[in-house]
């Protein structure tokens, strides 16, 4: 018996771990910090290893790890305040004009340092989170995340240009110090 | 198309179909304004994409999964790896993970096992602590030290909970936890030779982090570091 646990356990790790550092990125992508991006990676295999049995395709086996990751942290926000609305704002490209976006967007890259990029990205609901990171960390296609999310294309695509507006328009607003004039739409209702 | 419906466009790109870029990207090339919000939405994008690409990860993390796999089955089963089998182990997998430090092996300073002993200390699971009995810390490591040679360095009057190999950055150490009224205390035990520096034989040194103290003396072959 623990002869055949030890080479189960071989056989999980040769599975597995050229996942890690995907997991570690999402991990730090939901949490925004290494420590606790690492823990959660180590529940998630944990997990896994237990569940190991369900894994029904190994080809699976990235976007399944995904899944218990994503669980996870779901599990652990839940404890932490929920952010019911996501606020798009009036639209990122109200202000801009014919004159010179390069100097713009040089000023926002002085200005926007990769963190504070990430932190707008924290503020966004889950559902419109995963997606964005799957789509610009690991460049999916929507129907690549549409298989990690299990949630249909159009969903995908709508969930995408939302977040994206919303952190755009979020970009823009904490580039610029103006306020936008806010307009809260619920999230429930506007895309099912 | 005009300028209204282009920056609908724009912003809901992808909840459009496809066959409407060429129509958008045809008024973007006569209208100039267009022009420049198409422009800036790329950057915006770029700007995105760059800020969330991945990053390495830490070359400790696949140390701590294994770890934590291995106190796992220890659970149910007897420990059945050795300090040096595990050692390999975490070696061999970050060769696949973490070439780079296979091109700089130096060895971690104090202060680098401070550090790490101080996270370690405070984000530390307790649940999976593998060994529960002093007797038994064998089974974590070929320990040249005797029991009492170990209990004669743990604070006094304080009782046992467990021990783990923890991975202290880039070295392994056991790590004993004790209780001491209501105070939990680290003590990690680490190879003399795993690290870069060496302590006189008598001496006690202390590392500050923050408010976190570690005091680290030598017994053997074995540096102790205490926290807590
Ligand atoms: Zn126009
Ligand atoms: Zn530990």
């Amino acid at each position: 018996m623990p002869k055949l646990r030890r080479v189960d356990k071989k056989h999980f790790k040769e599975l597995t771990y050229p996942h890690l550092e995907f997991l570690y990125n999402v991990a730090l992508k939901y949490s925004g910090k290494p420590y606790d991006a690492e823990d959660l990676v180590q529940e998630t295999m944990y997990t896994a290893f237990r569940k190991f049995s369900q894994l029904r395709e190994e080809s699976k086996c990235r976007s399944w790890l995904f899944m218990i990751l994503r669980s996870h942290f779901l599990k652990e926000k839940r404890q932490a305040s929920k952010r019911p609305i996501l606020d798009d704002g009036d639209g990122y490209l109200k202000n801009v004009n014919s004159g010179s976006p390069n100097e713009l967007v040089e000023k926002y890259e002085s200005k926007m340092s990769k963190e504070e990029v990430q932190r707008v990205l924290r503020l966004i609901p889950e559902k419109f989170q995963s997606p964005l990171i799957l789509y610009y960390m690991e460049d999916m296609t929507y129907q690549e995340i549409s298989e990690y999310l299990d949630i249909p294309i159009g969903t995908v695509m709508s969930r995408l240009a939302r977040g994206k507006k919303y952190m755009k328009n979020e970009i823009t607003r904490r580039t610029k110090g103006t306020s936008v004039v806010k307009k809260i739409i619920p999230i429930t209702g506007l895309w099912a | 198309m005009d300028c209204q419906q282009f920056s609908n466009w724009l912003e809901n790109r992808d909840i459009h179909d496809v066959s409407e870029a060429d129509n958008a990207l045809r008024h973007a090339q006569t209208c100039k304004e267009c022009q420049a919000k198409l422009r800036y939405d790329e950057e915006l994008d770029k700007l995105i994409h760059n800020a969330l690409a991945k990053e390495q990860m830490p070359s400790s993390l696949s140390g701590r999964v294994d770890l934590s796999l291995d106190g796992m089955s220890a659970g149910r089963s007897r420990m059945s790896y050795r300090w040096f089998g595990a050692f390999s182990a975490v070696v061999a997998v970050m060769l696949v993970f973490a070439i780079s430090l296979v091109f700089s092996p130096s060895l971690p300073t104090i202060n680098d096992i401070g550090h790490h002993a101080i996270i370690d200390h405070t984000k530390h699971d307790d649940s999976i602590l593998v060994v529960r009995d002093l007797d038994n810390i064998y089974q974590l490591g070929d320990l040249t030290l005797t029991r009492e040679e170990i209990k004669a360095e743990l604070p006094q009057g304080s009782t046992f909970v467990g021990a783990r190999i923890c991975p202290l950055g880039e070295c392994l150490a056991i790590h004993m936890v004790l209780r001491q009224n209501d105070r939990r205390i680290s003590v990690y035990l680490i190879r003399e030779n795993d690290m870069d520096f060496s302590l006189s034989p008598h001496g006690r040194y202390t590392l500050k982090e923050g408010s976190q103290i570690v005091q680290f003396w030598k017994k053997g072959k074995y540096v102790f570091a205490m926290i807590g």
